[in-house]
């Protein structure tokens, strides 16, 4: 296992668990968002948790989860050089990987911007992470996995 | 040798009552000498409060007891003893310990699960210590009293939630804004809620706070006591742009804020959240408003919807308190019931 592969793997899980830690946090800021509307607050969340530190989490671990993404496709990309001579082999895997990474950096593109703020951005987020779910789960079960040859 | 309760409270008598029977902290001292003086009187201690005020006692006959007691509690105004009779109550020993053990609590005040009383109930303690009124007894009760109160409020939820409009506020503000340091807030108006509501969020660590009210000389004094700026009236609406949270209760007639005036503000703003409070009636405030995205708008009925919650969940408590406290009484009673047997 080349070392640029390690560090391919290693950046992608840790941009799952980054895009992971975003969405239940987005998940958290929807359902406070909520209580704060309709006055019927949830009275289990504690005290630290507040729309303003919900955001700023989210926006974060976006941000983490998006950069460590794109460094890992850039290394996976080098590691596809190196096994087979072409920077791009046009595997499942990696056109789903790099839908994910447009679906992202616009999510990060509109963040950003911060002319969407609080609610829209965070459903936004959320069905993000569910589309990147659903492309993930479609790769493992109609192309056989990650990585398969085409 | 029975353990005696005298007194009225809040639930008895009207304030208008109450008052004539206070005994300010000055004159505890002269009081509790005076209590020492009451001859069927072993032990003795007072807790006056604007809620209550109470004799508790140790007395050798409690018949005889009862009735000095009362006349003691009278002695300002001998001539109202008589039409006192249903607005004093007494207690006698298990009654009298659960009772002071409620009181303590927290659970017997007018505001269900108020922590104010402990403190009142120690300098009470400690005033009696002093005038040297209270013995063995009554010194292991009301050290049993604060114990209970403790544990009382450490395994029930009878302290939780915020139950004044202020408190509430400042929950809301901080579930929305997080951190309140550094936010601003504006002032609309100069209603006495808005002003006990903005020295609160002031505690919290709000650093500017801009007043303004169609009067700009009340405005100016306002922002005086909050260190912060007054503005004019007609600018209100130019400087919402800077705070994150408007507390509001003119006596206007009609909307200060609509919903069009509002989604432009908040453009301005870049979206950053808002926090409204409506405690005006009629209301300031477009409810619709309440609709905009990060745009939280609270009027008076929602305030006091939630500080009704937080009360019914505090009265949910009861029955576990009050089981609580029953079980600490019994132990008390059978460590009196000893001592009496022993002695």
């Amino acid at each position: 296992m080349s070392p640029l592969l390690i560090i391919h793997i290693f950046l992608l899980w840790l941009s799952y668990l980054g895009f992971g830690f975003a969405f239940f946090s987005g998940l958290l800021f929807l359902r406070l968002e909520k209580g704060l509307k309709t006055k019927h607050l949830p009275s289990a969340a504690p005290f630290n948790w507040s729309l303003e530190s919900l955001d700023h989490f989210n926006a974060r671990t976006l941000v983490a989860g998006f950069l460590s993404l794109s460094v890992g496709i850039v290394a996976g990309v080098f590691v596809t050089k190196a096994a087979f001579g072409r920077f791009f082999i046009g595997d499942p895997s990696e056109v789903w990987t790099l839908i994910c990474w447009l679906i992202y950096a616009g999510i990060v593109g509109i963040r950003m911007s911060s002319t969407l703020r609080g609610r829209k951005v965070m459903l936004l987020a959320s069905l993000a992470f569910g589309m990147v779910l659903f492309t993930f789960i479609g790769v493992i079960y109609f192309f056989g996995g990650m990585h398969s040859a085409p | 040798m029975k353990l005696i309760t005298v007194g009225m409270n809040h639930r008895t008598a009207p304030v208008e009552e109450r008052e004539l029977f206070l005994v300010p902290d000055r004159e505890l001292p002269l009081a509790l000498k005076n209590l020492t003086q009451v001859p069927s009187l072993r032990e003795g201690a007072i807790l006056s409060t604007c809620n209550r005020v109470e004799v508790y006692g140790l007395v050798c006959d409690h018949g005889k007891g009862e009735e000095q007691l009362r006349s003691f509690l009278c002695q300002k105004v001998p001539e109202r003893l008589n039409g006192m009779n249903e607005k004093l109550y007494t207690f006698l020993d298990e009654e009298s310990v659960r009772h002071l053990f409620r009181v303590t609590s927290g659970i017997d005040s007018m505001v269900l699960g108020e922590t104010e009383i402990l403190g009142q109930v120690k300098s009470a303690y400690r005033e009696a210590v002093r005038a040297r009124s209270i013995g063995k007894i009554l010194h292991s009760l009301f050290q049993k009293s604060f114990q209970t109160a403790k544990m009382v409020r450490e395994r029930t939820g009878i302290g939780k939630g915020k139950v004044s409009v202020s408190s509430v506020a400042v929950n809301l503000a901080r579930r929305i804004l997080g951190n309140l340091s550094g936010k601003q807030i504006m002032i609309l108006g100069a209603g006495q809620m808005s002003q006990l509501t903005g020295r609160a969020l002031r505690e919290q660590g709000v650093t500017s706070v801009f007043v303004s009210n169609r009067n700009y000389e009340r405005a100016r004094e306002l922002a005086q006591e909050f260190a912060g700026q007054a503005i004019r009236f007609e600018e209100y609406l130019d400087w919402m742009q800077k705070v994150d949270i408007v507390i509001s209760s003119t006596a206007a007639p009609h909307f200060l804020l609509t919903k069009d005036q509002v989604a432009h503000l908040m453009k301005k703003r870049k979206q950053r959240p808002l926090f409204l409070l409506d405690i005006a009636v009629p209301r300031d405030i477009d409810p619709s408003i309440n609709e905009l995205d990060n745009v939280y708008l609270y009027d008076i009925d929602d305030m006091e919807g939630i500080v009704r919650e937080n009360l019914s969940y505090r009265e949910n408590q009861l029955a576990l308190c009050h089981s609580l406290i029953q079980q600490k009484s019994e132990r008390f009673m059978s460590w009196f019931h000893q001592l009496k047997s022993s002695e």
